[in-house]
């Protein structure tokens, strides 16, 4: 089973690991796809919106103006502002709730997915290198973290520990690990089998650093792919937790607590859901795009379908 | 595996459809045949009763049908506010602790049982009773025993002086005594009698589907004469637009808290109206605590400077786009007691900031207000608004919104603080003595403690003299005002949307009463 280290290659270099060459050959595929383009030039809005929303916004979004209520989106307000996408039932102005919202969005977002993919992995790993008995016991930990009702999860955290910024990432992160445990251990398992790893042993490298050095550069491809929807799936239980009233509070305009202010109003002043919704969506999508152009990039096997149907066209 | 089981699965039972079609046919066909019969009027409700025994809720959603079904001693005047007899034909205060009330020859519960002395007995007692744990009972605690003097007479004596007793004998849907037939009661149990109520009123108890509809039909040997609506139906709808869609479509005829924003669409809508009750309606008040929790809202500077601090008529006028009126202190003007030479704070920053100033707080101070989520018009936004201006003078206040039950826990164990928003009134009492269920620091919803205070709506509520308790009314409306233990009360009106067919006024909030109400 175990090769006969004799039996190897000098050079032990990983054989996956990215080479120059690879890597141009990646960063083609990314920039030749349509909606990698597209899903970038959304998230750099996104990302401009949410690193300095004081300089995008227009206004401050919590400045209530009781007589500018619910004025139309491309209108003036009764003071002669003009609201470009319109004011809320305080006379908020929506287009800077919806460029603070990305703030929101996106803060939680990304350490959502820190905080379930640092768990993650670091269990995945743990499974996948380990065996036996540990394997058994955070696989079924995460399979009964799949079967409870992520809702009922976060009703109760948030109830009991109170609706912040803090909280909200804690419940979203600690309660999506589950998705990267999976594909790292199953990497893993993969990996771990392969004869630079059994080089690797037999010559002596401590588990850690095979870990660091082999493993962990070998499920990163992967662990990418899912941390980007990982940030779409966050942004959108966000959105939903604050739709519910268990998000952040009233003061952070949150993209998912505009939805739910506005959804009253939605027959009537349909500006006040529409906009956040519409921000929600684009970003979401945004994400997606380009997380379906990363996997493409990353997948070996569409790897060589790219490669070759260029060869064949040549 | 699984696929198999699913194709195994039984197409629709054949019988079952055939018979559901020829049901319909019957329906529609007997629809036809009978174009006599009138459509039933539809009232939808936010939610659906839990009980339908009158003495066992504080739910308005149960009161709107049991004040159809049921019956009290006397009623309000529609005109003059003033209370007049109704099952009782008179009452008089034979001395400071017994009432005397006569009652109405003639007439009969639905079951055929005869209204008399002991029915009034049975009601007063059972609701007095500690073991049957009716929810208004300490309303009437003060009741000590009923007597019956002949078949059509009956004495309460009361433990000490009452002057509230006739309004507890009225209609109002939390602390008063509805007129039950104790016959029927006994044989039927409280559990029985909560499903499939018998009282006196214009209509009678006919069927209940949860969750579906409750179903009543005219009395048509009601005291008053029939009413002239065949058949009422109350359907549980809890989402507001979705009432007000149902309205529109013809499907409701009656729909209350018609949320402001939609008052326009039921106006331009051609098949319905707004109705809107200004009177009776909740008093909405955030209350600051004086010794729960200390912090700079103990002075009473402060909580003055927190009053000029807020511009409720403009609240008033854009968040709940008028459908309200502040009051201050929290007593309506048409209420007997009402002080009518006090007049609340202002909206005045300047004075706000020198009144902090001179507190100690020249940079202000961080504070909490509570909030529920959507119990009261546009109650979120209210308080949102609140805390901007609060902002503006320095006083940089945080709003927390409460899920309803959460919320209900912590006011009833008092940690709403230092300052949360709640409401009285709405239960037609029209007298000081709601200062007592708002402000007394005993109250279920006080959390603040002013014993002054506390003495004299004491002495007020124990006394028959109307002159004296008028005096004591004006005495601590003046000392609330002194020690602002709230930010400015304001009542909210009722909006009721109604389909064009039906002809009905609404006068009091919580007072759903279509006895005389019409088809057109």
């Amino acid at each position: 089973m175990r090769l006969d280290a004799s039996a190897l290659p000098v050079r032990l270099a990983g054989p996956s690991l990215p080479t120059p060459r690879r890597a141009w050959r990646r960063a083609r595929i990314l920039v030749g796809s349509g909606g990698a383009r597209i899903g970038a030039v959304i998230l750099l809005v996104v990302a401009a919106c949410a690193t300095a929303p004081a300089w995008v916004a227009p206004a401050d979004p919590n400045e209530q103006n009781l007589l500018g209520r619910f004025t139309r989106p491309a209108s003036r307000t009764a003071d002669g502002t003009l609201a470009v996408l319109g004011t809320d039932q305080l006379g908020r102005d929506i287009l800077s709730r919806v460029v603070h919202g990305a703030k929101t969005s996106v803060l939680i977002g990304l350490s959502a997915v820190l905080v379930a993919g640092a768990m993650g992995t670091g269990l995945g790993l743990v499974a996948g290198m380990r065996g036996g008995l540990w394997d058994h016991a955070i696989m079924r930990l995460a399979d009964m973290q799949f079967a409870f009702p992520f809702i009922l999860l976060a009703i109760t955290v948030i109830g009991v520990l109170g609706a912040n910024v803090r909280n909200i990432i804690l419940v979203v992160g600690l309660s999506n690990w589950c998705a990267y445990a999976r594909v790292v251990r199953a990497e893993t398992l993969a990996i771990r089998e392969k004869s630079f790893v059994d080089a690797a042993r037999a010559l002596g490298v401590p588990l850690a650093s095979i870990v660091w050095r082999h493993v962990l550069p070998n499920v990163s491809a992967s662990l990418i792919v899912v941390a980007t929807f990982g940030v779409a799936g966050a942004i959108l239980t966000e959105a939903g937790l604050s739709f519910l009233g268990l998000g952040v509070p009233l003061s952070i305009p949150s993209w998912g607590g505009m939805l739910a202010e506005g959804r009253q109003f939605v027959d009537t002043r349909y500006w006040l859901a529409l906009f956040p919704g519409a921000a929600l969506f684009v970003t979401v999508m945004g994400i997606n795009l380009l997380g379906d152009a990363l996997r493409d990039a990353l997948d070996p096997y569409l790897q060589t379908r790219h490669t070759r149907t260029s060869m064949d066209r040549l | 595996m699984t696929r198999s089981e699913t194709t195994r699965r039984l197409p629709p039972s054949r019988p079952g459809l055939a018979g559901a079609l020829a049901l319909f046919a019957v329906l529609t066909l007997t629809g036809r045949d009978a174009p006599a019969q009138q459509r039933p009027v539809v009232v939808v409700q936010s939610g659906e009763a839990a009980t339908l025994d009158w003495h066992m809720h504080c739910d308005k959603n149960a009161h709107e049908p049991d004040r159809q079904i049921f019956d009290t001693l006397l009623r309000r005047n529609l005109k003059t506010l003033q209370l007049e007899g109704n099952l009782a034909e008179s009452w008089r205060l034979v001395n400071d602790t017994t009432w005397q009330f006569k009652l109405r020859r003639g007439v009969k519960f639905h079951n055929g049982e005869p209204f008399d002395a002991s029915a009034v007995k049975f009601s007063i007692e059972r609701m007095l009773n500690p073991q049957q744990a009716a929810p208004g009972r300490t309303s009437i605690a003060t009741i000590d025993r009923v007597e019956i003097v002949d078949p059509l007479t009956v004495n309460v004596i009361t433990k000490t002086p009452f002057p509230l007793l006739p309004v507890r004998m009225s209609p109002g849907h939390c602390g008063t005594v509805g007129i039950l037939p104790p016959k029927y009661v006994a044989q039927v149990g409280d559990a029985g009698f909560a499903v499939k109520p018998v009282g006196t009123g214009p209509y009678k108890f006919v069927e209940w589907v949860k969750d579906e509809r409750l179903v009543l039909e005219a009395n048509k040997d009601y005291h008053r004469g029939a009413p002239a609506i065949d058949r009422l139906v109350f359907r549980p709808i809890p989402e507001l637009t979705t009432r007000v869609a149902a309205l529109l479509s013809g499907q409701a005829d009656l729909v209350s808290d018609v949320p402001p924003d939609q008052v326009g669409k039921v106006k331009a809508s051609g098949v319905a109206k707004i109705e809107v009750s200004t009177l009776g309606g909740f008093i909405i008040m955030m209350k600051i605590t004086n010794y729960l929790m200390p912090g700079p809202w103990q002075d009473a500077r402060v909580r003055k400077a927190i009053n000029y601090a807020i511009d409720m008529d403009t609240i008033i006028k854009t968040v709940l786009e008028g459908y309200g009126q502040v009051l201050g202190v929290p007593l309506e003007k048409e209420a007997f007691g009402f002080n009518p030479n006090i007049k609340w704070y202002g909206y005045d920053p300047e004075r706000a900031k020198a009144l902090l100033r001179e507190a100690g707080h020249p940079n202000g101070f961080e504070m909490t207000m509570h909030v529920p989520n959507r119990r009261y018009m546009n109650d979120i936004e209210v308080v949102q608004a609140m805390a901007q201006m609060l902002g503006k003078v320095g006083i940089r206040a945080k709003v927390e919104v409460g899920e309803q039950s959460v919320y209900t826990q912590k006011w009833r164990r008092r940690e709403l603080l230092p300052v949360y928003m709640t409401a009285w009134g709405g239960a037609g009492i029209f007298d000081g003595d709601l200062l007592v269920n708002s402000l007394h620091s005993k109250s279920a919803l006080a959390i603040h403690k002013n014993e002054a205070l506390d003495k004299i709506l004491e002495d007020a509520q124990g006394s028959n003299d109307p002159e004296k308790r008028k005096a004591l009314y004006w005495k601590a409306q003046e000392m609330i005002y002194e020690d602002a233990p709230i930010i400015k009360a304001y009542q909210q009106a009722h909006i009721f949307g109604i389909s064009n067919r039906l002809d009905w006024t609404p006068w009091i909030d919580n007072m759903l009463f279509l006895y005389d109400a019409k088809l057109k």
